[in-house]
Parts: C-alpha cells; structure tokens; sequence
C-alpha cells in the first residue's frame, strides 16, 4: 500500500501541473527566462575567454643574436628549445633571411630600400618561438638568457614588448571570467527567489486543499509529494526550454559571433558542452523545484 | 468512548476559550453541544481532531490520552474521526465522486476498494446520480452531505459537525439532520455543534449547553436552553 501511496501523489502533482495550467506556464516562464540569462551569460563569457586566449596564441617572440656569432652554435641552440614540451615552434632565421623579409615586406618603400644599400645588411640572424601556453614564455626565455648560450644573444624582444601585451590579455582574461561568474551567481540567486516565490504563490493556492488533506487524516508526506513533483516538473520544463531557446539564439547570432571571433565554432562548442549543460541546468532546475516547494508548503502544513 | 478531564483552553492574551471541562462521551451517542457563538464549540471539536492542543487537562478517545500523540499518530486518528463544517471544504475543481474518494486515497486504500465504497456512502446520502457532478453545480444541501459522506467514508468512529446547518434553509438543515441521525443509528457517535434551537429541540438527545467556555448543563434528553 506503500507504493500505491506514493504513485498517488506523483499521480496527483502531474494532474494538478495540468489542472492549473495558466498557473504552470507563469512559473514555467519566469524560471525560463532567469535560466536563459545564466545561459547566455555563461556563452558570451566562454567564447570571450576562448577569443582572448586565441589572439594570445598568435603571439611569438624573437630572440636575436649578435651580428658576428658562429651559425652552428645558434641553431644548436634553436635545436635545444625546439626540442622543449613547452615549445610549439622554433625557427631560425639567419641574417640573409632576415634581410629578404625586410625588403620584402618594405618592396614600396624606396628610401628605406635605399638605405638598406648603403649599410649592407644591419639585420641580426634570429630564432621565432611559439610555445603552447603563452605564460611559459617568462621561464624559459629566463633559462635560456642564463645559459651557456647567453653571450650570443643580443635581445629578446619579449621582455620589452610582448611580456606587457600577454600580461594584459592574461588581466583580461581573468576579469571576464570572474565578471561572467558573478552575473551568473547573481542571476543563479535572482533565478532561485523567484522560483520559490511563484512556487510559494502556487502553493498559497492549495492551502484549502492541503487543509482538507490535514482534516482527512493524510500523512504529511502524501500531502507533500504532489508538491514536490509539481516543483520538480517546473524545473524540468524550464530547463528543457531555456536550452531550446538557446539553441537558434546562437544560431541567428552566430554571423556576429564570427566577425568578432572566427575562430570559434559556438554551435559546435554547445554540441560539445550540451550534456554538461542540460545535466546542470535540468539537475538545478528539479532540485531546485523540489525545495522550494518544499518549503513553501511548509507553512500549511502545521499540525 | 471520549473523555474530557479537567480541559482548559487559553490562548494567547488571556483569552479563554474553554474553561475546566469535563465531558464523557459514550459508543453511539447522539450529542448536540449548543451555545453562542464564541462559547467555545469550534474549540471543542477542534481539540478532538487535534488541530489544536489543551492549555491544561487529558483528552482520553478510547481510553489513550490523544495530547500523546506522535506526528505519525496524528493522521491515524484524525481518520477515526469524520469532520463537517458550516462552509462545507469541498474541493471545486473536483467531482462528487473525486472529493469523497479523496478521502480514502489519503488513507491508501486499494482503487476497488475506494469505488465499492464511495458508491456505498453516496447512496446513503441520496447523491449517486449526482457523482459526477461539480461542487459548484449543487445546492448547500447536497454540498452539506457530500462533505458529510466524505467525513463518513473511511467508517470513523465519530462523526464530528460544526454547524453543519449554518449555511441551510429549514428544509435543507431538517434534511441534514435527518441524515446526521441516520449515520447515528448505523453505529456512528455523532457530536453536533450547533446554535439551531429549533433543530436540537426536535432531535430530542443529549444536549451539552456551553455559555463562556464552560459546560453549563448536560441532559441526557434535553432541549436547547441556556
């Protein structure tokens, strides 16, 4: 008689979520529209963090040597940091291939041209690193300017130019992520409230119902159980649309999305994340009925 | 049956509801509890069903002092005991049929089981035809005994009314009455609280007179005085 109980009362909360069904559609929208706003929240913040971190990588640094040094040492040198896991790419460029990119890239620039003549060629024989992760650069270019190497360098020009632009990319990074959680907290509270208090409204709404319930002898967890399937049922329904809702919101936006980050492939990146989200979202949303209703029907409940 | 020891109700700011009341109920009683409104019946019964608890003294039902009660012992004896108020508590969005079945889906009783008597208890209030009709679509009258074979439904011992007929015509609270005194001969104790002189002067049965929270006099074929 137990299980019978029980089905009951799930039985009775899936019929009073359609009984009341201009009641469950309010509830339902005000819990859709909080959770789409974590949601976009959460997208913008993730595809900006992903553009940031995107430019970052395009960073490289040169290290150049001294005009007047032995090839072999330096390209063992570039042999040696190549060969580091931190290092994507290392290139050595001699001075020969230093100076055809130089003209190339000033091929419109007659004086320029000109005065390359006159010097011969000025340029100094370098290598161009990339490594994976752009906060590795500080250690190892540290490692290599204490190096048995070191008298054939001249300059790196991470320490004067690059280090500032990855230092700020880094800040921004970290302000975006932080900004994005704390909206998404906020609205994760504001979503929380007001699910509770339209669940609590609905609730005021049993209160007779609940007090016959009392009068006739129910066992205070039959008369809970409808309640609770029915918050939970608001969670489940909004979480289901807030994540279709998403779905074409992403799709017509993603022309914007693009310009502003080509790189970034957002439908894919929901299809990637989707499980992750729908489990959150459709977890947070039940549980977060259940209490509440919880709660909110405590009141009438008093013996 | 039902004993009432020594039972005080105050409620916050002094005011008292029902002052040293000693009361024995038998099995199969029929007993009108009259007075003013404000003396202190609602108070009475309400204390019966444990909707509230006694300032001082025991409530003995069936010789368990209820006051002991456990949260789980609560339910169970609230389904001894069928409740009838004057605004009737029935649930308008639902049938005939649903609100008094209700009453035993809450108890956890099998389906057949709740078709068998439900059917039984709306012939004994004349409201079979009516089944599967809403609240809304009925007169008092038959709102009055829908509440009435919901209260009956599970088979309590006692069936309880508050001013059943407060909200009645003549013909109407003659009709509920002879209703009330019919359950009464099937086996039922039954305690009705009202402040209908004319009613109680006809059922001719126990009456308990209340006046200021206190019993005042308890004939055993009494008419309504005070």
């Amino acid at each position: 008689m137990e299980w019978l109980t029980f089905w009951r009362g799930i039985a009775a909360g899936i019929k009073n979520f359609f009984r009341n069904g201009w009641l469950s559609i309010a509830t339902i929208s005000i819990i859709v529209l909080t959770l789409f706003i974590i949601n976009t929240v959460f997208v913008i913040s993730l595809i900006a963090k992903e553009t940031l971190e995107d430019i970052q990588n395009k960073i490289d640094v040169s290290v150049y040597f001294k005009g007047d040094i032995d090839e072999n040492k330096a390209r063992e040198l570039v042999g040696l940091i190549s060969k580091m896991p931190e290092v994507q790419e290392a290139k050595y460029f001699s001075k020969e291939e230093a100076l055809i990119a130089f003209k190339q890239k000033h091929n419109e620039d007659d004086i320029v041209l000109k005065s390359l003549e006159e010097l011969g060629n000025p340029l100094q024989p370098s290598v161009s690193i990339k490594m994976k992760n752009p906060n590795a650069y500080q250690s190892i270019l540290d490692n290599v300017r204490n190096s048995q190497y070191k008298d054939l360098i001249s300059d790196v020009d991470y320490y004067s130019e690059k280090k500032p632009i990855i230092e700020r990319l880094n800040n921004i990074i970290q302000a975006i992520r932080k900004i994005g959680m704390a909206i998404i907290m906020i609205f994760a509270i504001i979503a929380i409230l007001v699910t509770f208090n339209s669940i609590r409204l609905t609730m005021f709404n049993y209160r007779r119902e609940v007090e016959i319930m009392k009068l006739v002898g129910a066992n205070p967890w039959f008369i809970r159980l409808p309640f609770i399937t029915e918050g939970m049922l608001y969670g489940f329904f909004a979480a289901w649309i807030s994540l279709i809702i998403l779905y074409p919101v992403i799709y017509f936006s993603l022309p914007y999305l693009n310009s502003v980050a080509p790189n970034i492939d957002a439908i894919n990146f929901l299809h990637s994340q989707a499980i992750k989200i729908v489990a959150i979202q459709l977890g947070s949303g039940v549980i977060l009925g259940a209490i509440s209703s919880l709660i909110a029907i405590r009141k009438y409940l008093k013996v | 049956m039902i004993k009432f020891h020594n039972v005080s109700k105050i409620y916050s700011g002094d005011v008292v509801a029902l002052r040293n009341i000693n009361l024995d109920i038998n099995s199969g009683e029929f007993v009108s509890i009259v007075g003013q409104s404000g003396t202190g019946k609602s108070t009475l019964l309400r204390l019966l069903i444990l909707e509230e608890l006694p300032t001082m003294g025991q409530i003995l039902f069936n010789n368990r002092d209820i006051i002991t009660f456990t949260r789980r012992e609560i339910p169970l004896h609230r389904r001894k005991i069928g409740v009838v108020f004057q605004d009737f508590k029935l649930l308008n969005k639902r049938t005939v049929f649903e609100n008094v079945s209700f009453a035993l889906e809450v108890a956890g009783r099998g389906s057949r089981d709740i078709r068998q008597n439900v059917g039984q208890i709306l012939d004994i209030v004349g409201l079979t035809d009516k089944s599967n009709k809403y609240p809304t679509q009925l007169s008092g009258g038959e709102q009055q005994r829908v509440a009435i074979a919901r209260a009956l439904v599970h088979h309590p011992e006692i069936l309880a009314a508050d001013e059943p007929t407060g909200n009645l015509d003549m013909i109407n609270t003659w009709e509920i009455i002879e209703l009330l005194l019919r359950i009464n001969k099937l086996g039922t104790t039954v305690l009705l609280a009202t402040h209908n002189k004319d009613t109680v002067d006809r059922i001719n049965r126990r009456v308990i007179a209340l006046d200021k929270g206190m019993v005042i006099r308890d004939q055993k074929e009494g008419k309504y005085m005070i």
